[in-house]
């Protein structure tokens, strides 16, 4: 469970922007949309529970342990162990094969206590999302190689190659054709399902909400005022 | 630290940007080698040239350049240095104040200098044979241990001189000589000589030559018979011409109609090798030798460091502008990976984000840098140890 409660973040004390939170909770294996207008705070929310930022106040607890109140290096690992990423402009390395993007997480996580375990499990496991998400035959190939809708399924299998908890996906179909943008979360949604990870996933668009179990709007104003929950409504 | 995360994703990199990081090693290698190689290699062969010139006490020559005349000396090279003559080689033994070994060093076989002497010279060099034996009768030759590799022979076989003119009707003839011995291997310019006898020298260079007996020659080759013009006796004597056939190979069998004309003492010889019986001998000789105009007598260690002297003059002028060069060099590359460490800014973000942590960040910006420095070093190392053994042959 992630729960967030009284949290406040500005940029640098900035007044121009505020993140204010009253209270937040997400329940394990629930799959949320985040909604709002640019520049309202989804990104900053999102990286706020990944443990790239750290609030002014209040606490973002996941599974009991206070994120907020880790040091630097205890959220990086905590982000290698519990959570997996796909963000909107895939972020892929052209110095890598297709296949190696993908087991880049196991790479970054060698040597701490993460992971699914040795480096032929996450070679199969890598194997097998490709073959889901239809990329198989372009493991060997360089991203620049691919199409944007390849791109996008590269990443997300990324994202899942590890197993993780928690699914932070940054609008992985804002360059997606509506096909595409389908069959990513689609997948996504499927994918995590099968290991019951969490999904957080921003979006703007307004046809993928009904998938999730819920959406969280944040407001303009960087607050979030409508939980179609119900019960969590921050102010 | 994850050390394999760093390497997997360093060397991934630079393999994909393989042809930027062999420029910069290359640049970087060069930019650490050129500067020592320069200083290894003079010194090297500084201290080569030195040891030879060291174990050469004086050198006698015709007045003219004294350091053409040392490397003649030492080396065998400058063939076409002006001579002087035997005569003056044993008016310097007359003395008692020094032995002196005189040499001919004009002619070549393929590139290997024949060197005229006699058979001190083994000794004042400490030369040891390999094979063979030392040269003791005219045409007999000893090799140098590179020429007999070189030029694929062995005691029993045979070198040709090489004729100094193709199309010189009335210049040196080609002499085929025996090779009767070979040199053990002293890593010094005698490595690549081929030594015979003095008046074999001259043979090559027609000053003395084999034929039929005069009585024996048909006709067409006399020019006149009579009296022996030398004896003045009524002895019948027979005059041939030039166009007479000479032996061009010196056989057990044609040996003994070898023959000089005039007097050997006024035959050429490109210097002679001095050695003092005593510091005082050796300051009286060179007293001697200053009254003399046209011979030199030198010092082949003091000429050198003349040169030498010079030659470390530019050798720190040389150095300080491949240093300057350098750090010119070394901030282009350290531009370069600069920029390359810009352009990379978005992906070590998103590394970030990921859950990479700073420590590995860092090694992942300083993995270029370090494996470009640190492969440029290693390359650095072998060139310049390739260089120090390499310099070793140059030198000698």
């Amino acid at each position: 469970m992630i729960e967030i409660e009284k949290l406040k973040f500005s940029y640098n004390g900035s007044s121009r922007f505020e993140l204010s939170i009253e209270q937040l909770s997400i329940r394990d294996g629930e799959r949320v949309a985040l909604v709002g207008p640019s520049g309202c705070g989804k990104t900053t929310l999102l990286q706020l529970i990944g443990g790239v930022f750290v609030p002014e106040s209040g606490a973002i607890r996941f599974r009991g342990e206070a994120i907020s109140a880790l040091d630097e290096k205890a959220r990086s690992q905590y982000r290698l162990r519990e959570i997996g990423q796909v963000p909107q402009t895939f972020e892929l390395l052209d110095y890598l094969t297709v296949a190696e993007n993908i087991e880049l997480p196991y790479w970054l996580s060698s040597g701490t206590e993460s992971g699914i375990g040795s480096r032929s499990r996450v070679q199969e496991r890598c194997r097998e999302l490709a073959e889901r998400t239809g990329i198989s035959e372009l493991l060997n190939q360089r991203p620049r190689q691919l199409s944007q809708g390849e791109r996008q399924r590269t990443a997300l299998c990324r994202g899942l190659v590890m197993e993780p908890k928690l699914m932070l996906a940054d609008e992985p179909t804002g360059n997606l054709d509506p096909e595409n943008q389908d069959r990513v979360v689609d997948l996504l949604l499927a994918e995590a399902a099968r290991i019951d990870a969490t999904v957080i996933m921003i979006t703007h668009e307004p046809a993928l909400i009904p998938r999730f179990d819920r959406s969280v709007e944040v407001s303009a104003f960087a607050r979030i005022r409508r939980d179609s929950g119900g019960k969590e409504v921050a102010e | 630290m994850n050390f394999s995360g760093v390497w997997f994703l360093g060397w991934r990199y630079l393999l994909r940007n393989r042809w930027k990081a062999l420029l910069l090693i290359a640049a970087f290698t060069l930019v650490w080698v050129l500067p020592v190689a320069l200083l290894l290699v003079v010194d090297r062969v500084g201290e080569n040239l030195r040891e030879r010139a060291l174990s050469t006490p004086l050198l006698a020559g015709r007045a003219g350049s004294p350091l053409e005349l040392m490397f003649n000396g030492l080396y065998f090279t400058y063939p076409d240095l002006a001579t002087m003559t035997l005569k003056e080689v044993d008016a310097i033994r007359e003395t008692g104040h020094a032995e002196a070994i005189p040499y001919y060093a004009r002619f070549s076989s393929r590139g290997f200098r024949i060197v005229g002497t006699n058979p001190d010279y083994a000794r004042f060099r400490d030369l040891k044979m390999a094979a063979g034996r030392s040269f003791l009768r005219l045409g007999e030759c000893v090799v140098g241990s590179n020429v007999a590799r070189e030029l694929d022979v062995e005691v029993g076989g045979s070198v040709i001189s090489s004729p100094e003119m193709l199309f010189d009707l009335a210049g040196v003839y080609p002499l085929k000589m025996t090779v009767v011995g070979e040199l053990a291997p002293t890593g010094t310019a005698d490595d690549d000589t081929i030594l015979v006898d003095l008046k074999t020298t001259w043979i090559i260079e027609g000053l003395g030559h084999g034929h039929q007996a005069a009585s024996d020659i048909s006709a067409e080759f006399r020019i006149g018979e009579g009296e022996d013009s030398d004896s003045g006796e009524a002895a019948e004597s027979i005059r041939l011409g030039a166009a007479v056939p000479e032996y061009n190979e010196i056989t057990p069998e044609n040996v003994d109609s070898f023959h000089f004309h005039g007097d050997v003492g006024d035959y050429p010889v490109t210097g002679a090798w001095v050695i003092p019986t005593s510091v005082k001998e050796r300051a009286l000789l060179k007293g001697d030798f200053a009254q003399l105009a046209e011979l030199q007598l030198i010092e082949p260690a003091e000429e050198l460091e003349k040169l030498l002297a010079t030659v470390f003059r530019l050798r720190g002028l040389v150095v300080a502008l491949l240093v300057l060069v350098g750090i010119a060099a070394l901030a282009l590359g350290g531009l370069v990976l600069l920029l390359s460490h810009r352009l990379r800014a978005e992906e070590f973000r998103h590394l970030a984000q990921l859950g990479t942590g700073r420590g590995m960040i860092r090694a992942l910006v300083v993995f270029e840098a370090g494996f470009v420095i640190a492969t440029s070093l290693v390359m650095s190392g072998l060139i310049l140890a390739t260089l120090n053994e390499l310099s070793q042959r140059w030198g000698q």
